[in-house]
């Protein structure tokens, strides 16, 4: 809470005005990266075979089950070693070392150092009479650092010091462990263009932080081993908590501009999505794809085996509201990391990936991650989007959260806007026939009715395509519970552009009801629908769960081998598009 | 070690930001959701000694530039004293409302938080600025989504009347550039002058990733007109202090970690070439923040950073930094202090 003082009156001068003209500011002109960030695989199973690497993750088991569960530091000298120890058995650090339940953090000693008169504070002021030794533990978990000074003439702690988000300087082998990981890496030798040895990577002990190069959104203990070659300089973010390369980078030797961090190579790796469209034709189907400003990721000129099908498919919005309070909630929009009027932000770019069902490969998947910075602690968010395409022309638009969310009452209703690209007629299902929508509607899940073939709606295309849609009611082994979607089918309207453009945030959070966003482009009275261009609106409703052993719509932190990994419980939603048979 | 379950085989590399885990028991704010800004006014804390034994170049008195600032004579009718606060961001209200403290900084049951029914209805505000007068101005923010925000009111200041509480549009100042979808963003801060009884604004409605657009405007609240002061610079903080040399508009860069000012005259117009005065890249929680709030004491000036993309991002711990400098008025510079 912040405050200002009141000051005192000051005597005013009465000053006659005079007119004047705007100054500019200097200009500042960015430099364009050369060669954009590359982000590393995740996984990389050769690394396992790194010897200094895998030494190293031994080293941490065999912490994690000692007691205090502190990878100490070796090659000390005597006074050194009695400080450590010293520090290691303070009886009231103890509980520094493990969490609440007594669960260990991973903690690592990464110096021992002579405090010299010039580091001494009130706090250690005896240290001006006695021999004393500062002891930095770094807990990867937590991201702090402990500064513990040892008075080793009489063998006690003086003081202890807990640094929040604090990383002390790395020891020699954890530069070693970088080095090996980044000279290793193939994103590295690509980018060289020859694999380098570990002794090229320079800096590797030039803790991120201090050179203005961070991982700021794992909030990881990183390092950049960088390479150079000739005028250009390749920085190699290791996480040396998840042991990993994040991703490399070129920078001009010398040059000055923003730093290389974690946050800086996503953004580069995702912004390109977002300045133009990406084409992708396979298996039959062919679209563009793109990260929009506030409606997620968007596929555009969708086409199977070379008919036209949408025009477009994007998530608008999501509406997050919480029943513990009336009113509360929030609106997110889902977009780019940087300009963009989203709320929750790419961090990486889109995947693509296979569709597997009983062990057979029948599809691929375009995935779009959306990240609050700070998941899964509360009032954190994580979104996923995928667009199933199946070789057999069934398409689905997915969506997922995955927590965590304000509360564990919140009920997250995703907007999802479907444009189709030929004129065609909805039918819904009212128990014996397809009954053809006329006019602009929507309908909830309490009255609809299911065919024999286990969907609700079906759409028969001018072009002579024929789909039905199945609203997700659990049934697609994806762990989704059903949706319990509101339906809108509404005229396209290019010439008022109600959506094919960004929208902006099309609803309020926390309607309970139909009144969702859609429902504002049926018209009064609503027009025809039939046979024309169709606008489908598909809103789940998905009610989150915290209890244990059926979450829903949330994630937790788990302590795993001494650092916190999100526990991911995703609600997946959306509805099946399946090519119809007959009539 | 993936924290990841079972995923797609990506074509594509992914990096994953695995989170940061704690057991934080922070809560966003239903105001602040997407705000790393959140903004408390107190309207009165005491009495603040300016060093009047020097006086600058244009014959101001040395030293910050806000101290006229009044109690609005509606806050003492509705029984608020000098602890009250405007808030327009930590507590969930859409507007503005206005509370007392206790004295350990808790909001107080009593008077009964007040909010007059006008300040809802620009959708979510800045940071509220007080002037001589008990006035106060605001703009419109969109912290949290642009439903209650339209892009067409971005660059709009609002004034509370002193006496009558009620919110109304003061100016809609002129953009260079129409708002656009990738920036949902218009007036960004505001500051008071007493000495010539001038709002600065800072604005960087129409501005794209590749083009800024932003404004400073100076508003005469004398004739309620407002004029350019700086054009085409996106900035956020800012803020007046009369130095050795004279009166200076400071202002934070909302691109680049950097402070930079610019001298006014006595009528508080810009006269001069811009120049750099600070550079504070590496420092804060992310290393490239910006300067969101510029305020001044006794030859002191703080600088509250955060982290700005130009984005509505949901943060729930700001992770605000506040640096502290010192004027030297030997070289009308400043020097960052321990």
């Amino acid at each position: 809470m912040q405050r200002s003082a009141l000051y005192r009156l000051l005597l005013l001068m009465m000053l006659s005005a005079c007119g004047s003209s705007p100054a500019q500011h200097p200009t500042t002109a960015s430099v364009a990266a050369e060669t954009p960030a590359i982000l590393a695989a995740e996984i990389t199973p050769e690394a396992q075979t790194y010897p200094l690497l895998a030494a190293y993750q031994q080293a941490i088991n065999q912490a994690l089950t000692a007691t205090p569960p502190v990878l100490t530091l070796g090659s000390l000298d005597s006074q050194q070693a009695m400080a450590q120890i010293v520090a290691l058995n303070e009886p009231k650090l103890q509980g520094q070392f493990v969490d609440q339940t007594g669960t260990p953090f991973r903690n690592e000693v990464f110096g021992v150092v002579p405090v010299r008169e010039s580091d001494i504070i009130e706090a250690t002021a005896a240290c001006l009479q006695v021999s004393c030794y500062r002891v930095e533990v770094y807990n990867f978990a937590l991201n702090l650092t402990l500064a513990i000074t040892v008075d080793i003439s009489n063998q006690k702690v003086i003081v202890v010091e807990r640094l929040a988000n604090s990383q002390p300087d790395i020891p020699e082998h954890l530069t070693a462990v970088a080095r090996e990981i980044a000279s290793n890496a193939a994103e590295v030798e690509q980018a060289l263009g020859y694999k380098p040895t570990s002794d090229q990577a320079v800096m590797a002990n030039t803790k991120t932080s201090l050179n203005a190069t961070r991982c700021e959104r794992s909030i990881h203990l990183c390092v950049a081993p960088t390479f150079v070659a000739s005028e250009r300089a390749l920085w190699a973010i290791v996480d040396l908590t998840d042991t990993r390369l994040v991703g490399v980078r070129w920078t001009n030797v010398g040059a000055t501009g923003p730093a290389v961090t974690e946050k800086g190579m996503q953004n580069e790796a995702v912004l390109k999505y977002c300045d133009h469209t990406t084409r992708l034709e396979r298996d039959g189907w062919a679209f563009d794809y793109m990260l929009t400003s506030s409606d997620g990721l968007r596929i555009s000129d969708v086409s199977y085996q070379g008919k036209r099908l949408f025009k477009s498919a994007k998530l608008v919005d999501w509406h997050v509201n919480y029943s513990e309070r009336d009113g509360f909630g929030y609106s997110d929009a889902v977009g780019c990391p940087y300009f963009s009027q989203a709320a929750v932000i790419a961090v990486e770019p889109p995947m693509i990936g296979e569709i597997r069902e009983n062990d057979q490969v029948v599809g691929f998947q375009l995935v779009q991650e959306f990240w609050s910075e700070l998941w899964p602690e509360p009032c954190n968010y994580y979104y996923e989007q995928a667009f199933y395409f199946y070789f057999d022309g069934r398409f689905r638009p997915a969506i997922a959260s995955v927590g965590r969310g304000c509360g564990d009452d919140g009920t997250y209703r995703p907007v999802t806007r479907i444009s189709l690209a030929e004129t065609g007629t909805i039918s819904a299902w009212d128990g014996t026939q397809w009954q053809a929508w006329e006019t602009e509607q929507w309908q909830g899940a309490d009255t609809r009715k299911i065919n024999p073939d286990g969907a609700e709606y079906r759409l028969d295309l001018t072009n002579g395509e024929s789909y039905t849609i199945a609203t997700g009611r659990g049934q697609f082994d994806d762990g989704g519970r059903g949706d319990q979607a509101y339906v809108y089918a509404t005229l396209d309207h290019p010439e008022r552009d109600e959506g094919e453009s960004d929208m902006v945030t099309i609803g309020p959070c926390c309607n309970t009801d139909a009144n969702q966003g859609p429902e504002q482009f049926i018209d009064n009275p609503p027009e025809s629908i039939n046979n024309q261009h169709i606008v489908l609106w598909y809103v789940a409703q998905l009610k989150n769960d915290d209890t244990p052993g059926s979450q829903y719509c949330w994630a937790e932190s788990v302590l795993r081998r001494g650092v916190y990994i999100p526990e991911e419980y995703p609600c997946w939603s959306g509805p099946l598009f399946q090519p119809a048979r007959g009539q | 070690m993936s924290r990841r379950k079972k995923r797609p085989q990506s074509t594509q590399p992914a990096a994953k930001a695995s989170p940061k885990s704690t057991k934080s028991s922070n809560r966003r704010s239903l105001l602040a959701l997407g705000s790393v800004l959140a903004v408390l006014s107190v309207l009165g804390l005491g009495l603040w000694w300016i060093n009047r034994s020097s006086a600058t170049a244009s014959n101001f008195p040395v030293g910050e530039v806000t101290s006229c600032k009044q109690i609005p004579p509606f806050a003492q009718a509705q029984g608020f004293g000098v602890n009250a606060v405007l808030d327009t961001q930590a507590r969930r209200v859409r507007g503005m409302v206005m509370y007392d403290l206790t004295s350990d900084g808790q909001e107080a049951s009593q008077p009964a938080p007040y909010q007059h029914l006008s300040w809802s209805k620009a959708g979510y505000l800045s940071s509220p600025i007080l002037d001589r007068d008990g006035a106060i101005y605001v703009g419109a923010v969109p912290w949290v989504s642009i439903l209650y925000n339209p892009p067409t009111a971005a660059n709009k200041v609002y004034r509370i009347d002193p006496r009558t509480a009620e919110l109304s549009e003061l100016l809609d100042l002129p953009a260079a550039a129409p708002a656009n979808n990738t920036n949902p963003y218009g007036i960004l801060a505001l500051n008071y002058d007493c000495n010539t009884h001038s709002l600065y604004v800072s604005s960087v409605l129409g501005s794209t990733k590749d083009q800024q657009f932003g404004r400073i405007f100076r508003v005469d609240l004398a004739r309620n007109k407002a004029s350019i002061v700086l054009d085409g610079v996106d900035s956020f903080g800012i803020g007046v202090y009369n130095g050795n040399t004279g009166k200076r508009l400071y202002y934070a860069l909302a691109r680049q970690p950097q402070i930079y000012s610019i001298a006014l005259d006595n009528q508080g117009n810009p006269s001069g070439q811009p120049r750099q005065e600070i550079d504070f890249s590496g420092q804060g929680y992310h290393g490239d923040e910006r300067g969101r709030r510029i305020s001044f004491g006794d030859a002191t000036m703080q600088v509250r950073i955060v982290q700005f993309d130009y984005t509505l991002t949901a943060v729930t711990n700001p992770n605000e930094t506040t640096l502290s400098y010192r004027y030297n008025p030997q070289t009308d510079s400043w020097q960052a202090e321990p």
